[in-house]
C-alpha cells in the first residue's frame, strides 16, 4: 500500500536525492506515472509487464538521483532568456 | 535585470501568453505570490516568486524527463525482449538436438544452395511442353524454387515460407503470379 503524501514531484525528487524515505518517494512517483506505464505494459503479458515496471522503477530512481534540481531558471532568468530569444527572433526576420 | 521583472509584474494575467508562465500562475499560491510581488516589489517578495517559479519549472522538467525515460526505456525493453525470444527459441531447440542431429543440420545448411539447384532442375526436367519450359526458364531462381517445392515436393505454402524464412503471404503471392504468367504464356503460345 502506498501512502500518498501529496508532495509535488520536486519534493519527492529531493527526497530521493537525499536518500530520505527514498522507497516511499519512488513508489509515489511511480504511482503518479502509473497511467503512462500502463500504456507501455498493456501490450505485454502479466509477468513481462511486471518486469518492465520493476526495471522502470530502478531506472527512474537512478535517473532522478542524477537529476539536477538547481538547473531550472528562476523567474527573472526565465524572463531574461525569453526576451533574449525574442530579440534574436526579431533580428533573424 | 529589474526591467524584466517590472515587465512581467506590470503585465496583466490575461495578457500573458507564455504557457509556462500561465501554468505557473494557475496555481493559487503562486498567483498570490505574484500579486504580492506586484503590489510590493521588494527583494523578499521577488525572491519568493523566483523560488516558486524555479520549483514549478523544475517540476515541468521532471515530468518530461521521466516520461521520456519511460518511453525510451520501454522501447529498448521491447527490443530486448523480442531479441531474447528469438534466442530462446534457438537455445530451446538446441537442448534437444543431439550432436548427430546438429551435424546434420549444419550439413543441411551448407548444402542448401546445392540442394535448391537440384530442386530447380528436377522441375525443369519434368516439363515436356515447350511453351511452359520457355516460360519457366525465364523465371528467377527463387520463383523456380518455390513452385518446385510446391508442385514437385508438395510442400504447403506455410512450409515453404518457413523454409525460406519469409511470410506465407509472400509465397502465396509469388505462386499466384507465376501461375498467371504460365497461363498467359500458354494462351499466347497456343494461338
Amino acid at each position: 500500500m502506498i501512502i500518498m503524501t501529496n508532495l509535488g514531484l520536486y519534493e519527492l525528487t529531493y527526497k530521493i536525492k537525499k536518500d530520505k524515505e527514498k522507497d516511499d518517494a519512488i513508489m509515489e512517483i511511480i504511482s503518479l506515472f502509473e497511467p503512462k506505464i500502463k500504456t507501455k505494459t498493456k501490450t505485454l503479458d502479466v509477468h513481462t509487464g511486471e518486469d518492465l515496471k520493476q526495471e522502470l522503477t530502478i531506472e527512474i530512481t537512478k535517473a532522478l538521483k542524477r537529476f539536477d534540481l538547481e538547473r531550472a531558471p528562476n523567474l527573472t532568468e526565465y524572463m531574461k532568456n525569453k526576451q533574449h530569444k525574442e530579440k534574436e527572433g526579431d533580428s533573424c526576420e | 535585470m529589474q526591467s524584466q521583472m517590472t515587465y512581467i509584474l506590470d503585465s496583466d494575467f490575461d495578457n500573458i501568453t507564455d504557457p509556462i508562465l500561465r501554468s505557473f500562475l494557475n496555481t493559487k499560491s503562486n498567483y498570490e505570490l505574484f500579486i504580492r510581488a506586484k503590489k510590493h516589489p521588494c527583494g523578499e517578495n521577488i525572491s519568493k516568486l523566483n523560488r516558486a517559479f524555479k520549483k514549478h519549472y523544475t517540476e515541468i522538467q521532471l515530468i518530461s524527463y521521466i516520461s521520456q525515460l519511460i518511453n525510451h526505456y520501454s522501447r529498448d525493453f521491447y527490443r530486448k525482449k523480442s531479441r531474447e525470444k528469438y534466442f530462446y527459441v534457438y537455445a530451446f531447440e538446441n537442448e534437444y538436438i543431439l550432436d548427430n542431429k546438429n551435424f546434420n543440420q549444419q550439413l543441411e545448411n551448407n548444402t542448401q544452395e546445392v540442394e535448391s539447384l537440384i530442386e530447380i532442375s528436377s522441375l525443369l526436367e519434368a516439363i515436356q511442353d515447350q511453351t511452359i519450359y520457355e516460360t519457366l526458364i525465364r523465371l528467377t531462381d527463387r520463383q523456380l524454387l518455390i513452385i518446385n517445392l510446391h508442385f514437385v515436393h508438395q510442400l504447403s505454402h506455410t512450409e515453404i515460407a518457413e523454409k525460406l524464412k519469409v511470410s506465407q503471404q509472400s509465397i502465396s503471392k509469388t505462386i499466384k503470379k507465376i501461375l498467371n504468367k504460365l497461363r498467359d504464356s500458354m494462351e499466347t503460345g497456343g494461338n
